[in-house]
C-alpha cells in the first residue's frame, strides 16, 4: 500500500543519506537524487505487510490529509524545537552538503543537541535541495504525512480506529503543535508503529529498527524496547538485526567527528542512576497522571489499557514493547536534575506522543492469516515469506 | 495543541491566505521578524551577526531571530556586560548537559543586534 511505501522509502532515504554522510560522501544535488531515485526504488519492491484498505477508507483520510496539508502551506512554523533545533539542521545540510560541516562543527550559528541523529533533517535537506527552496515551507507536508501514514498503514484503514480513537486528538492535535509542528517524535511514533507492527508480523523490520535509532535519541531506547519484546514472543530474527547495527555504529562515529553542544550527557546520567533510583515511582506516577489527563488525551490511554487487557495474547509483542518504552521513559525523568512534575509538564506528553501509533497495534488489528480467512471485504496483498 | 487550539489554528490560517510568507510569518511571530528579514537582506550570508540578549525574557525571540538569519554565523550574549567580555552565552545550566563546544570570544561581528521587550534593533 501507497503509504507504507511513502514510510519506507523516507526511511530507506534517510538511512542512506546518513551513513554516507558519516562516510564523508558529499551530500549535493546529485547525491540527494540518487538516493531518492534508490529509496523509491526499494519501496516500490517491497512486499507491503499489511492489507489494502478500502476506499471508504481512504477517502476520509485523503480529505483530512488536504485539509492539513492547507493548513501547513498557510500557517508558519511556530513550534521552537521545529524552529530552533531540527529545520536549521536540514537547512545546514543542504547549505553545507555534509552532516560534519561548519554548522555541526559548532563554527556556523547556533546548532541545539547537536548529537541529535538526523533521518528527518536528511530527508528535509534532501526535499529543499531537490526543489531549490531552503526554507521550512517546502518540507512541512513531510511532517502531516508521515503520522499519518503510519496510522493508516497500522490500523490497515479501519476508520473507527483511526478517527474514533487515535488521530483527531492524538496525532493531528499532539502536544505541541501536532502534524503542524516540525518536532521529530511524531516521525518517531511513525517508525516505532511500523517496527513493532513488522516484527509481529514476522517481516522485515531491520528498515523501521535503524530508521528509530536515526530519528531520535529516545528512538535507541525504543529500538532496544521494540528488539527485547520481539525476543519474549520469539519472533525475533537475526536479519532483523543487522541494519540498525549498522546505523548505530554510524550515529557513534558520526557523532565522534563532531562536537556535542546542547546534548545531555549520557555518562553522567547514567552514574548517578544508583543515587536517584529512590525517584523511579514518582517518575512512573508522573507519567500516568499525564497519560490520564483528559485534556490532553481524552480517554485515550485507559482505552489502550482496556484494550492491551483483552487483547494480552494476541498483542504480547506490542504490549511488552510499549511497557519496557514506558519504563525507559521513566527511568530517564528519574535520573534528570529537574523536579519530576516540572519536568513532566514539558516532557510527559511529548514521550507518549511516541507510543500512540505503536498503540493502535493492541486495538484488534488482524494479523495476515485472518485476513485470508475472513476472505473477502479486504485484499490480502501480503505474499507469504520463506524463512 | 488541542483540538480547540487546532479550530484557532485553522481561523488564523483563514485569516493569513491572502498574505504574502513573510507577512504570515510577522503576524505569528512578531514585528521582529520584519526587522530580522531587513537584515537578511542587507547583511551577506558570510557575515557575522552579535545578538545581545538584554532581557530575562529575549531568549525565544534572540534563538528564532538567530535561525531566521542563518548562515549567518550568530553568536549570543546574555546581556551588555557578557557583550563587552566577549562571553558567549550559556543556555543551559545543568551539570548534566553540555553547552555550545568550548571556543575562544569570538571577533566583533559584523553587525550587532539587540533584543529586548519581545523587539528587536540593530546597534549603530
Amino acid at each position: 500500500m501507497i503509504a507504507q511505501r511513502f514510510l519506507f522509502a523516507g526511511a530507506v532515504n534517510g538511512i542512506a543519506l546518513f551513513v554516507l554522510g558519516a562516510l564523508h560522501v558529499p551530500l549535493t544535488f546529485l547525491t540527494f537524487l540518487l538516493v531518492l531515485i534508490a529509496s523509491i526504488w526499494s519501496a516500490a519492491a517491497m512486499p507491503p505487510l499489511s492489507v489494502t484498505p478500502k476506499a471508504a477508507a481512504w477517502l476520509p483520510h485523503s480529505i483530512l490529509a488536504l485539509v492539513l496539508l492547507i493548513l501547513a502551506t498557510i500557517t508558519p512554523l511556530t513550534d521552537y524545537d521545529g524552529v530552533a533545533t531540527w529545520i536549521p539542521k536540514a537547512k545546514a545540510i543542504a547549505r553545507e552538503a555534509s552532516i560534519t560541516g561548519p554548522f555541526f562543527r559548532g563554527e556556523r550559528g547556533l546548532t541545539l543537541h547537536n548529537h541529535y541523529p538526523l533521518l528527518i533533517p536528511l530527508n528535509d535537506a534532501a526535499i529543499m535541495r531537490l526543489t531549490g527552496t531552503i526554507d521550512d515551507r517546502a518540507v512541512r507536508w513531510l511532517y502531516v504525512l508521515i503520522p499519518l501514514a503510519a496510522l493508516l498503514a497500522i490500523s490497515e484503514g479501519r476508520a473507527w480506529i483511526c478517527f474514533g480513537i487515535v488521530l483527531l486528538p492524538q496525532v493531528i492535535a499532539a502536544p505541541e503543535g501536532g502534524v503542524l509542528s516540525a518536532y521529530n517524535d511524531l516521525a518517531v511514533a511513525a517508525f516505532f508503529g511500523m517496527a513493532v507492527y513488522a516484527l509481529d508480523r514476522s517481516e522485515f523490520a531491520g528498515v523501521w529498527l535503524a530508521a528509530l535509532i536515526l530519528t531520535k535519541n529516545e528512538g535507541i531506547a525504543l529500538a532496544i524496547a521494540s528488539i527485547i519484546a520481539a525476543a519474549i514472543a520469539r519472533k525475533l530474527r537475526v536479519r532483523d538485526l543487522w541494519l540498525p547495527a549498522v546505523a548505530f555504529i554510524a550515529l557513534i562515529a558520526w557523532r565522534a567527528q563532531i562536537p556535542d553542544a546542547y546534548d545531555e550527557r549520557y555518562s553522567v546520567l547514567v552514574r548517578e542512576l544508583p543515587s536517584h533510583a529512590n525517584r523511579f515511582f514518582y517518575a512512573v506516577v508522573a507519567l500516568l497522571r499525564a497519560a490520564i489527563d483528559l485534556k490532553t488525551w481524552g480517554l485515550f490511554w485507559p482505552a489502550v489499557l482496556v484494550a492491551m487487557l483483552i487483547a494480552r495474547k494476541r498483542a504480547l509483542l506490542p504490549i511488552v514493547a510499549i511497557a519496557i518504552a514506558f519504563a525507559s521513559y521513566a527511568i530517564a525523568f528519574t535520573v534528570t536534575s529537574w523536579s519530576i512534575d516540572e519536568l513532566a509538564k514539558v516532557a510527559a506528553n511529548r514521550l507518549l506522543v511516541q507510543l500512540v501509533i505503536a498503540s493502535v497495534a493492541c486495538f484488534g488489528v488482524r494479523r495476515p492469516q485472518e485476513t485470508v480467512s475472513k476472505g473477502g471485504t479486504d485484499t490480502l496483498v501480503c505474499a507469504p515469506r520463506a524463512g | 495543541m488541542s483540538v480547540r487550539q487546532l479550530v484557532a489554528n485553522a481561523r488564523t490560517a483563514w485569516a493569513m491566505r491572502s498574505f504574502s510568507h513573510d507577512d504570515r510569518r510577522a503576524f505569528v511571530y512578531g514585528e521582529w521578524y520584519r526587522e530580522v528579514q531587513r537584515i537578511r537582506a542587507s547583511v551577506p550570508e558570510n557575515a557575522s551577526v552579535d545578538i545581545v540578549m538584554a532581557d530575562a525574557d529575549a531568549r525565544d525571540v534572540a534563538v528564532f531571530a538567530g535561525a531566521a538569519l542563518a548562515p549567518r554565523d550568530c553568536r549570543f550574549f546574555a546581556g551588555w556586560d557578557a557583550f563587552r567580555r566577549r562571553e558567549r552565552a550559556l543556555f543551559l545550566h545543568d551539570a548534566r548537559a553540555v553547552n555550545a563546544p568550548s571556543a575562544a570570544p569570538p571577533p566583533a561581528a559584523n553587525v550587532v543586534l539587540v533584543v529586548e521587550r519581545g523587539t528587536i534593533r540593530a546597534v549603530p
